[in-house]
């Protein structure tokens, strides 16, 4: 038998399954409720639990099934590859908001649009010129028009106060 | 009637109103014109410019970007031969063959034109159709309601096909999602595992930007070379659209025109089928139809207009679902229901009675939005042919940019970017294991509506055998089983006698609840359907009609 990815998936959908009931013990049960608070996330992840186990079944008779344990090859070697881009956007994202309570939303903005167009995109002077002004008149436009137009108090950030 | 008439007209036509439903027209039709900028992206990235207006300019806007998304769609599906939106993908076979041979102009007129009149057909079906349902929609308890949430999210999940599995899994997971955050019933605190600000659960709006645009973006940049290229058209050069003609192909295919346009607007009032079915189904329909179905296919006139009427007429089905009863007929409506949410205002059965000025508003501005849509199309065109000069990229950074900030502005709050981000990741990594993300966005949506009712259900009667004994929910819980069993129906058509079964079965086991409503008419339908079971039995099981295997 091979441990394929819908294998692992539903093996972590039971495990939050199981979590999930578990974690329903500690909803608190108000005296004046006509029904329990509990009763609905029970149903949503028996539901759920139930679907899953389906699910699990068949991804154990998929992994037994030489044929189809054949065609499902993983392609960890081209995982780069394939979710680079989307990875590094992640990353990025992620530093953009660690960085939001520093920067403010309009440097950090600024910053975040430069440098995920320099990762995707081509390199050299032009291109980061490009990028630049890219940054600056879309996400200067953007805040403006939040903040002056439509009101929203932004991020102001601690290190330079813009905002 | 006709006071609310007038105060919606009024609403309707100041200079603000229409020149934001202008905005929002063009906006629809440049984003739906750009492949992998879908109609939910682009009313999702317009909900936070909507939440300094009125209701009325705000979801006027958001019909506006609907209905031009849905047109935008057969810009880039004529031009590249790539569909703008899912709901375009049909408009591919016959427009993209027409631009090649040179007839480009030709078969833009006729996917404006069909979209128009799709879209006046629906409008008007709205108008007419929203405020009977409305009527029947008081009819329900909160066990009706339970129940045809049941099947909404059961035709989400079937609609995935061979993932119907996957399908249940993502509309559970959206439910279980949904109970995060304090409980709507008694004000309990759920799942929240001592974080705080977990305690407000999870905001519709960074939840459905993170599932569908922020892992859709990425998608659309994962391949390094794909990115950095532009939307090229292999040409610059701007494509006169030719309207006479196009009026001229749309009459002389009037039946095809109205039959789309109805299966369009059918699909569209059916919860959660949205017009990525329809311009398929109608397709087909037209095929099926056609004294020449082998010409479908190579770029006839026929198979634009099937594609787009349909598409254009879905919009108004789902409105009127969201209207009368506050259930999403599709995706974008579901972002509409959560959009009108926002502005404070709950669609339900008594929407159209309590709120009639909005409500009259709304379906007035979808029908302004489709004559809109045939005025800016030619200057869409245009600002489409510059956009297409832009590497995917740069539109990705910045609309990533432009998400985080739209989030913000919900709440003013930097936990709910946090929200996109994670439901960003979870997105993409569904979407990488083959879970349709539909099923759990409506889950997310309808989790609360569902727990609400199913706590006022059991409020008024501990016990759960009402939802069997009222007749529309037992009718939903019916339709509930049978779509559930639909993709392993398709799959055994004409083969097991089981699926010769099918349809008589859904016939007879729907006719049960209209036996049991008390009306004389619904009676006469559960006659109506009870023969047209026994007719196709007699067809398909009794050997009149040979199955396509003895065949």
């Amino acid at each position: 038998m091979r441990v394929t990815k819908d294998l692992c998936i539903s093996t972590l959908l039971i495990a939050l399954c199981v979590t999930g009931f578990a974690a329903t013990d500690y909803i608190r049960q108000p005296s004046y409720a006509s029904i329990s608070a509990r009763l609905w996330p029970r149903i949503t992840l028996a539901l759920l639990l139930g679907i899953v186990l389906i699910y699990f079944i068949q991804s154990i008779a998929r992994s037994l099934n030489p044929a189809e344990a054949a065609t499902a090859k993983p392609s960890e070697l081209r995982l780069w590859h394939q979710h680079g881009n989307a990875f590094l956007t992640f990353a990025l994202f992620f530093a953009f908001l660690l960085l939001l309570p520093v920067l403010g939303m309009l440097l950090d903005g600024i910053a975040f649009v430069f440098i995920l167009q320099a990762v995707l995109g081509e390199s050299g002077g032009r291109a980061t010129i490009r990028h630049a002004l890219v940054a600056i008149v879309t996400v200067g436009a953007m805040w403006a028009l939040f903040t002056y137009w439509l009101g929203v108090i932004m991020p102001t950030g601690m290190i330079i106060n813009l905002d | 009637m006709i006071d609310h008439i007038l105060a919606a007209v009024a609403a309707i036509a100041s200079i603000k109103t229409l020149a934001l439903m202008v905005a929002g027209v063009l906006a629809g039709l440049i984003a739906g014109a750009i492949p992998g900028f879908t109609i939910t992206m682009a009313i999702v990235l317009t909900l936070p410019f909507t939440f300094g207006m009125s209701p009325i300019q705000g979801l006027a806007t958001m019909i506006g970007v609907f209905v031009g998304g849905l047109s935008g769609g057969l810009m880039s599906a004529i031009l590249t031969g790539i569909p703008g939106t899912p709901s375009s993908i049909a408009t591919t076979f016959d427009g993209n063959p027409m631009a090649r041979r040179g007839e480009a102009g030709l078969a833009l007129g006729i996917g404006i034109w069909a979209s128009f009149v799709g879209g006046i057909i629906s409008s008007i079906i709205l108008v007419t159709l929203a405020p009977q349902l409305s009527k029947i929609g008081l009819e329900f308890g909160p066990w009706s309601y339970f129940s045809l949430i049941v099947f909404a999210l059961t035709i989400a999940a079937s609609l995935a096909g061979e993932r119907l599995v996957k399908g249940l899994i993502a509309g559970a997971l959206g439910l279980f999602l949904a109970t995060v955050g304090e409980d709507p019933v008694n004000g309990v605190a759920r799942f929240t595992f001592g974080f705080g600000p977990l305690e407000q659960g999870f905001a519709f709006l960074p939840v459905l930007v993170g599932l569908f645009a922020f892992s859709q973006l990425l998608n659309d940049i994962r391949d390094r070379e794909r990115a950095r290229q532009p939307l090229a058209l292999g040409s610059d050069a701007l494509v006169r659209v030719e309207h006479r003609a196009a009026i001229k192909a749309l009459a002389r295919s009037w039946a095809n025109t109205l039959r789309s346009s109805l299966i369009g607007v059918f699909v569209g009032v059916l919860p959660a089928a949205g017009s990525s079915i329809s311009n398929f189904l109608s397709y087909d329909q037209a095929k099926k139809a056609s004294r020449h179905p082998e010409r479908f296919g190579t770029g006839i006139p026929d198979g634009i207009i099937a594609s787009e009427a349909a598409n254009n007429a879905t919009a108004g089905g789902a409105l009127v679902t969201m209207m009368a009863l506050g259930i999403p007929g599709d995706i974008v409506t579901a972002v509409m229901l959560g959009a009108l949410m926002v502005h404070n205002v709950a669609p339900s059965p008594t929407f159209i009675t309590s709120q009639p000025v909005l409500a009259y508003s709304i379906f007035l501005a979808y029908f302004v939005a489709n004559f809109l849509m045939l005025a800016c199309q030619a200057l869409s065109l245009r600002l489409f042919l510059h956009v297409t000069k832009v590497p995917m990229y740069i539109l990705a950074s910045v609309i990533l940019f432009y998400t985080a900030i739209g989030v913000f502005a919900l709440n003013n709050t930097t936990y709910d970017i946090w929200t996109l981000f994670g439901f960003g990741v979870l997105g993409y990594l569904m979407g990488e294991f083959g879970f349709p993300l539909a099923p759990m966005i409506l889950g997310v949506i309808l989790g609360k509506i569902a727990e609400v009712n199913l706590g006022r259900a059991l409020s008024i009667n501990p016990n759960w055998t009402p939802f069997l004994t009222h007749p529309w929910s037992l009718l939903f819980l019916i339709l509930s089983v049978f779509s559930l069993l639909f993709p392993w129906y398709q799959g055994n058509q004409g083969k097991a006698l089981w699926a010769r079964l099918f349809i008589p079965l859904l016939c007879f086991s729907t006719a049960v609840p209209l036996f049991m409503m008390d009306s004389w008419v619904r009676t006469a339908l559960g006659v109506v359907l009870c023969v047209a079971g026994l007719y196709i039995m007699s067809r398909k099981v009794w050997g009149a009609e040979p199955s396509r295997t003895e065949a």
